[in-house]
């Protein structure tokens, strides 16, 4: 392993260790404060895997090298990290259709890696495809191969999942898993796939056994009963069948509950939507697998923190606090080399007239588009904007009053719903049009959630969330409610979060704001917004 | 009438951590029902993976719960009675907690009719804890 990182590569090794040391001081910290039992024990479990890695008792400690070396800026030979010699065939169709294009390459670069591989995700750029191909080329590659999916979500370990599921036979499917089960709110594609879940599996086995030993079988349900009185599949249970399955979806945080002294490894941990995830979740999944690839997008939104954990950050110096907020995996990506990093470069989801602005604001102009623009470019992708003197929030108020509601964006999208309602009744579509309403302030979220209560429109699907929870979803048509037309628009101004605002929309995004208070800002992205096409102007 | 403090030691009893764990319980309830190859344990068992009943009947051959005799697995006689009695409330004694001794707990299990206490001794751990009732 000396090898591996040149010696300078082992004085950088203290910079990461200096940030795995803020992040310990800061989960003591949440420990200390936080009331609620169940977020005390996440961030207790968190706190072991971190010490855990900064101890090396994690699966390859490769990682940590090489981890250490990139958040350092160190060069570091990786020509002993990566193996040419296997060749790959394209299994899915769409890498069949063009396996010399860019994406495929991805793939291949990703399967010649041997420990850590970074790829980069865009919007709509089919990261969930690439994640699939991955899992598929690896079980040809080894039959026998342990596969984790896993991301801070669980709507990204279901969709992994479900599409996964869509390329097995029966057979296959039986070696998979998803602990403890697939979310409520998630849509699958296969219905079959909901057979793999954690607790099905465990109505199986125990149902095996009581056709084997029914006598046997009833005594051991009464007393193992007594060793684990948790609601769902209990933890002894969990891990067998972690142990006897080979591709397991799971959250980071609940990794733990699968592992323990005697599993076995995993030789391949993919870790989704990694931007999103703190470093203790990332390294929870790390550290359980020999090889990983961690799968993201570092141009959107870093991970969030709720009220307390904020506090508790605050509580920390300055630069701690920084570092933190910031994640790590922006910074290891930059400081990557090309052999162990790649980027997909074709958007599927948007119409070109939209990708092409998130592309020249976010992504150097590099993102191409796959679909061909269909839809009107001048009525598709712009403005619903006002002129008004009412301002929002209203500055007159004491601070703890001013409430992040704007009435006249919600009246705009409340109109503009029901134009699109009725457009929509007159077309010859049946299916439902998928809408999307985000905003950046919870305060209008729900606000605008009360606004929908209102409607009743039985052909339209209306989703209404914070840019920050719709991360990793999308939608026909997209509604942003910017809300603040006074003070300071740094929060919704913040490049990541405007990307992953605007590049939800599949045909249409609507900007509802107050456009000439956004050109005032200081904010590049915004600027550029601000000179798209105005569709509707009203006076309030 | 006077009241007098009359010394009272609640004493639990469990197996130790690493014996009390659903492979090593499963795969003594699995012996004591007449599975006693290997084989037969991984068909009885199919809640358990392989590697985990091999590691935990390593635990109950290092512990003597569990022998072997020409390829069948022998489970210790006392393994069930000591299993009842960790699932037992706890015992409450008329004595001080220090008094709650090995050699005590030696002939406690003796007398609750366990032929090899010295294996009940290396596979358990009792915990006594004194409670002082007032008597009138």
């Amino acid at each position: 392993m000396d090898n591996i990182i040149t010696d300078e590569g082992f004085m950088p090794q203290a910079s990461f260790l200096r940030h795995i040391d803020d992040w310990i001081e800061y989960l003591c910290l949440l420990i200390e404060r936080m009331e609620e039992q169940r977020e005390k024990v996440k961030y207790q479990r968190q706190l072991r895997w971190v010490l855990g890695f900064r101890q090396g008792t994690n699966c390859s400690l490769i990682h940590n090298n090489i981890i250490a070396a990139l958040y350092a800026n160190v060069e570091f030979d990786t020509t002993r990290l990566i193996d040419n010699s296997n060749t790959y065939i394209p299994i899915q169709d769409c890498y069949k259709k063009d396996p010399q294009g860019h994406a495929f390459k991805q793939i291949e670069k990703a399967m010649a890696c041997e420990s850590l591989f970074l790829l980069q995700g865009p919007p709509g750029t089919g990261k969930t495809t690439a994640i699939v191909e991955v899992v598929l080329q690896t079980l040809k590659q080894n039959p026998n191969a342990r596969i984790l999916i896993t991301s801070e979500t669980h709507v990204a370990v279901d969709n992994a999942l479900d599409r996964l599921s869509r390329e097995f036979n029966e057979e296959s499917l039986s070696m998979m898993m998803r602990y403890q089960k697939f979310s409520d709110s998630t849509e699958l594609e296969n219905p079959l796939v909901k057979d793999v879940e954690a607790s099905t599996l465990h109505d199986k086995v125990w149902n095996t056994a009581l056709e084997r030993t029914p006598i046997l079988t009833g005594k051991l349900w009464e007393r193992l009963a007594k060793l684990d009185n948790r609601e769902g599949v209990p933890r002894w249970l969990a891990r067998n069948l972690a142990d006897t399955h080979q591709v397991i979806g799971v959250t980071c945080n609940q990794i733990e509950h699968l592992i323990d002294e005697c599993s076995q490894s995993f030789d391949l941990a993919i870790i989704d939507e990694c931007s999103k995830a703190t470093m203790p979740e990332w390294i929870m999944a790390m550290s359980v697998a020999q090889k990983c690839l961690l799968v993201g997008d570092h141009k959107q939104l870093p991970p969030t923190f709720c009220s307390e954990e904020s506090d508790a950050l605050s509580e920390l110096e300055g630069y701690q606090e920084k570092l933190i907020r910031d994640g790590v995996i922006d910074r290891i990506f930059t400081n990557a080399p090309q052999e162990i990093k790649g980027t997909l470069l074709t958007q599927f989801r948007m119409q070109p007239n939209i990708g092409d602005f998130i592309s020249k604001e976010f992504y150097n102009g590099e993102l191409l588009h796959y679909q061909q623009q269909i839809v009107d470019p001048s009525l598709n992708f712009g403005w619903l904007t006002y002129d008004t003197q009412q301002l929002f929030p209203n500055p007159r108020l004491p601070k703890d009053k001013r409430v992040l509601n704007n009435k006249i964006e919600i009246e705009i999208i409340k109109q503009k719903l029901t134009l699109l309602a009725a457009e929509h009744s007159s077309s010859l579509n049946s299916k439902a049009l998928d809408v999307a309403i985000i905003t950046p302030y919870k305060a209008q979220k729900k606000a605008l959630k009360k606004m929908r209560e209102q409607l009743n429109f039985n052909n339209m699907l209306i989703e209404i969330d914070t840019v920050d929870a719709f991360q990793g979803k999308e939608a026909s048509v997209v509604f942003f409610s910017f809300v603040r037309n006074n003070g300071s628009a740094q929060f919704y101004g913040d490049a990541r979060r405007l990307n992953v605002a605007l590049s939800r929309g599949k045909s249409h995004v609507y900007l509802v704001g107050d456009c000439q208070y956004l050109g005032k800002q200081n904010i590049n992205a915004l600027s550029s917004l601000t000179k798209l096409n105005t569709l509707s102007r009203v006076e309030c | 009438m006077s009241s007098y403090l009359v010394a009272q030691t609640s004493v639990e009893i469990r197996w130790k951590r690493e014996i009390e764990n659903a492979e090593c319980l499963a795969i003594m309830y699995a012996i004591d029902s007449g599975y006693n190859t290997r084989d037969a344990l991984i068909f009885a068992l199919p809640q358990f993976s392989q590697n985990r009943i091999e590691a935990a009947l390593t635990i109950l051959f290092a512990s003597q719960l569990v022998t072997v005799q020409i390829e069948q697995l022998i489970l210790s006689p006392d393994a069930m009675l000591i299993d009842e009695i960790t699932m037992s409330p706890k015992l409450i004694l008329p004595i001080v907690a220090d008094e709650v001794t090995i050699p005590f707990m030696l002939s406690a299990f003796k007398q609750l009719g366990i032929e090899n206490p010295g294996l009940a001794l290396d596979t358990v751990f009792f915990n006594p804890k004194s409670i002082n009732d007032v008597l009138g």
